[in-house]
């Protein structure tokens, strides 16, 4: 057992598709470029990411997703499945990082620190995401709006003269509380001039607000 | 002798054309490049048209100078100048970048006798500059548009609206004027005091919110032919008055919609009306919109409070609809009911807004599926603008095959948590370029991946007439870079974002670019050696923003330290090196020297 796998099983993956035989597509997709491994770990849902290489835990040499903190909407079958070889337990040389993700298995043939650094960069690049709202990048007027938005919701009088426009989805009109905290951000961080936040790879230019 | 005086009285070209004939012939031709084409002929044409020539856009007033501006076009009528790069609006460009106007308003005043229409945009125009104005051509100015300016409070503005008598277009759009700049709403009260002309005002998305309402009224009473008015927030039934004055009245924007619904039963809209764009409202303003529904011809709701439904619901009724300008919560659902209903639709936009769970619908979200009923069902679409957050190359294949009127398209791929279906999008993109041959402007953004080098070449090889582009995170290498820069005959103006391009490469393409005139960008690959310094050449001034630390409002409002990245901007200029540098912008040259 030289070379034990690292599974992130994410939302217990492995115990749903164990009733229903799924079979994987062919699309064995031996990769060597780092920007390719970028490319797929920037596709990741980054909260799926996240949650799990916080909060997962290693059990025989797998590391297994305890269940995430937050109720993700997000339940879609495009979970990404990270395996990589355990730290401890490599042999010398490149081993395969192997990435389930979307009904594709990607493969890549990666030293033990580039594996590390993979993952590593999986966080940052979580971090950077998820946490980066990067309000610099939206049109002016369009901030303006979404700040003003804001402001009037929170003003809205406590004793029912909402204004019957704020019909969010049926959601109801009461101000305590039934608005979601931060609305007037969303978690698209694009725009004609976006900063890409998954641009890890160049130097020099970071973008996150958060330094 | 006699016949040697007519000879010199009809004096014509060596066609035998009396010059009075073309004299007569040139008011007829209107556009920019006819005219700058026709003044080529010969001297004589080149004369005639300097003295007939009515306006003139300069695209960056650091090209050339006030003087030489009169001594080319002595008898100019109307002038639009504009400054700040375009990421101004994104608030990435410093405040003080520069792009004042004061130099120009001194030559107006000194100068340009017969200017009766002014187009400032994106510049700083102060409140000494707009009394300068008032003073030396008030009575004669009739058009006067500060359009995403700064700089001028509404003290300024009082000057205007007490000299500028003849004025029929007051424009103010997105103009900053900060809380402490606005003093009282006096400038509008003298507005409606002192003209009857008025025809346009607009003072839309500006924080002038101490406008009084009643002099609106007054303005809609005495101004018989206002035909567009646009305002800032200010609850519609205190409009009730001024509605029924504007019988005119063909454009309206602004305001807001906060009471109950049945308090509206009184509002009607003018006759006339449009075209609308009610801000912060809601599905409360169906019973007053519906039954005109039918005549709009152009409708904002960027600034609505309409999720995916209400937006069917109301388009559905819009059969006439030209202009549509929205957020992509209208959703792929809304772009099919628009296919299907708005089949005179002409230009549409799409910004992106807040997608969080809760605020807009989850669903209205816009991808390929109500792009491609969209290509099929308008088939009438020369301008769009969106913001996906999906896309195929089978949709973009679609704009190839049927938007043949399409002149202006851009693009953005927003960053989402799930994976984009089709990328790269190669194919795609030249499909369109390929279809679309009327295309002048094109703005492509995506992320690494999206668009590779082959792609990037494609764009280079299928855009003769393309004038204007954005590119944004393309491509994978400087060589798509370098083989893009083998294309684009037509482009004039180049902006990139986030590519990645060393400092070489853009050198290298800039110098390839033939009729490239301005280049704007921001997320290169820098390098220790001054690189971009081979892209040097005589009127080709290169200015850079290092990068610095902006303060920003982060999504809970809390001020926070953001780095924003450094800016090439590089033009060509007939007026020299600028003088006029802040502490935040530098010239090329120096910058190479304080790195090395």
């Amino acid at each position: 057992m030289s070379r034990s796998a690292v599974e992130l099983d994410f939302f217990r993956m492995e115990k749903e598709s164990a009733g229903k035989p799924q079979p994987p597509k062919n699309l064995f997709d031996r990769r060597r470029s780092l920007r390719d491994i970028q490319s797929v770990i920037s596709k990741m849902n980054p909260e799926i990411l996240k949650s799990v290489i916080a909060t997962g835990s290693v059990e025989n040499g797998n590391l297994l997703a305890s269940k995430p903190k937050t109720d993700e909407p997000f339940l879609s079958p495009a979970l990404p499945l990270l395996s990589a070889p355990a730290f401890g337990n490599c042999v010398s040389g490149t081993t395969p990082l192997t990435i389930f993700y979307k009904g594709t298995i990607s493969v890549f043939d990666v030293s033990r620190n580039k594996a590390e650094n993979i993952l590593k960069l999986a966080e940052e690049n979580v971090s950077k995401t998820v946490d980066s709202d990067l309000p610099l990048t939206r049109r002016k007027s369009l901030e303006r709006f979404l700040q003003k938005r804001k402001e009037r919701l929170t003003m809205a009088s406590p004793y029912g003269n909402c204004p019957t426009d704020y019909a969010f989805s049926g959601e109801k009109k009461s101000p305590y509380g039934n608005w979601p905290a931060d609305y007037a951000f969303s978690s698209e961080k694009k725009s004609l001039y976006g900063n890409c936040p998954t641009d890890y790879s160049f130097s020099g230019v970071k973008n996150s607000w958060r330094h | 002798m006699e016949e040697e005086r007519e000879v010199s009285n009809t004096r014509s070209d060596g066609n035998g054309m009396p010059d009075l004939v073309f004299q007569c012939v040139i008011h007829y031709i209107h556009d920019a490049r006819d005219r700058d084409a026709v003044s080529r002929v010969c001297r004589r044409w080149w004369e005639i048209d300097a003295a007939a020539r009515k306006h003139v856009t300069i695209a960056l007033c650091y090209t050339t100078t006030p003087r030489m501006l009169l001594q080319r076009f002595p008898n100019l009528e109307s002038l639009k100048l504009k400054a700040k790069p375009r990421a101004a609006m994104f608030n990435l460009i410093p405040e003080d970048w520069g792009g004042y106007v004061t130099a120009w308003v001194e030559e107006i005043a000194r100068s340009f006798r017969g200017l009766k229409a002014l187009h400032f945009r994106r510049m700083i125009v102060r409140d000494s500059d707009l009394e300068l104005l008032a003073q030396a051509r008030g009575p004669a100015l009739q058009s006067l548009k500060l359009d995403k300016c700064s700089g001028f409070s509404t003290d300024g503005l009082l000057h205007i609206g007490r000299s500028c008598k003849n004025l029929r277009t007051l424009f103010l759009e997105e103009s900053s004027i900060g809380s402490i700049d606005e003093k009282d709403g006096e400038w509008l009260h003298e507005l409606a005091l002192n003209n009857n002309v008025l025809e346009t005002l607009n003072f839309y998305m500006t924080d002038l919110v101490q406008v009084r309402f009643q002099d609106l009224e007054l303005i809609a009473r005495n101004c018989r032919s206002l035909v567009s008015v646009k305002i800032s927030d200010c609850e519609l039934l205190d409009l009730v008055g001024f509605f029924r004055a504007a019988t005119a009245l063909q454009e309206f924007g602004g305001g807001s919609v906060n009471e109950q619904p049945e308090r509206y039963s009184s509002l009607s809209f003018p006759p006339k009306l449009c075209c609308l764009g009610l801000t912060y409202t809601g599905q409360n303003t169906r019973p007053f919109i519906f039954p005109f529904a039918w005549l709009l011809t152009r409708l904002d709701l960027l600034f609505a409070l309409l999720d995916t439904d209400d937006h069917c619901l109301l388009i559905q009724r819009c059969p006439n609809l030209e202009v549509l300008e929205t957020r992509n919560v209208i959703g792929n659902r809304g772009l099919k009911v628009l296919a299907r209903c708005c089949k005179s639709l002409r230009r549409l936009r799409i910004e992106p807004a807040a997608g969080k769970q809760g605020m807009e619908d989850e669903r209205g979200l816009v991808s390929h599926s109500g792009l491609i009923a969209l290509a099929q069902g308008c088939l009438e679409l020369q301008y769009l603008a969106v913001y996906v957050t999906d896309i195929t190359n089978a949709s973009l294949e679609y704009f190839g095959r049927y938007s043949k009127n399409l002149c202006d398209f851009r693009l953005v791929l927003l960053e989402q948590r799930e994976g984009v279906s089709d990328l790269p999008l190669d194919d795609g993109v030249r499909a369109l370029l390929q279809g679309c041959n009327k295309l002048r402007r094109f703005a492509l953004c995506l992320r690494p991946g999206g668009l590779t080098d082959v792609g990037l070449g494609y764009i280079g090889k299928y855009s003769p007439n393309v004038k204007w582009m954005l590119l944004g995170s393309l491509g994978e290498s400087d060589a798509g870079l370098l083989e893009f820069s083998k294309g684009c005959p037509s482009l004039q103006k180049l902006e990139i974002s986030y590519c990645y391009f060393s400092e070489q490469a853009l050198a290298i393409s800039v110098l390839q670019l033939r009729s490239l005139r301005y280049l704007w960008v921001q997320g290169y690959r820098a390098s220790k050696t001054p690189d971009l310094l081979a892209m040097a050449r005589p009127f080709w001034n290169m200015e850079l923003i290092p990068k610095r630390q902006v303060i920003v409002a982060d999504p809970h409002g809390a001020a926070v330290s953001v780095e924003d990245a450094a800016h090439i901007l590089a033009y060509y200029s007939l007026a020299g090196p600028r003088t006029d540098f802040p502490d935040t912008v530098v010239p090329l040259e120096a910058a190479a020297f304080l790195n090395a």
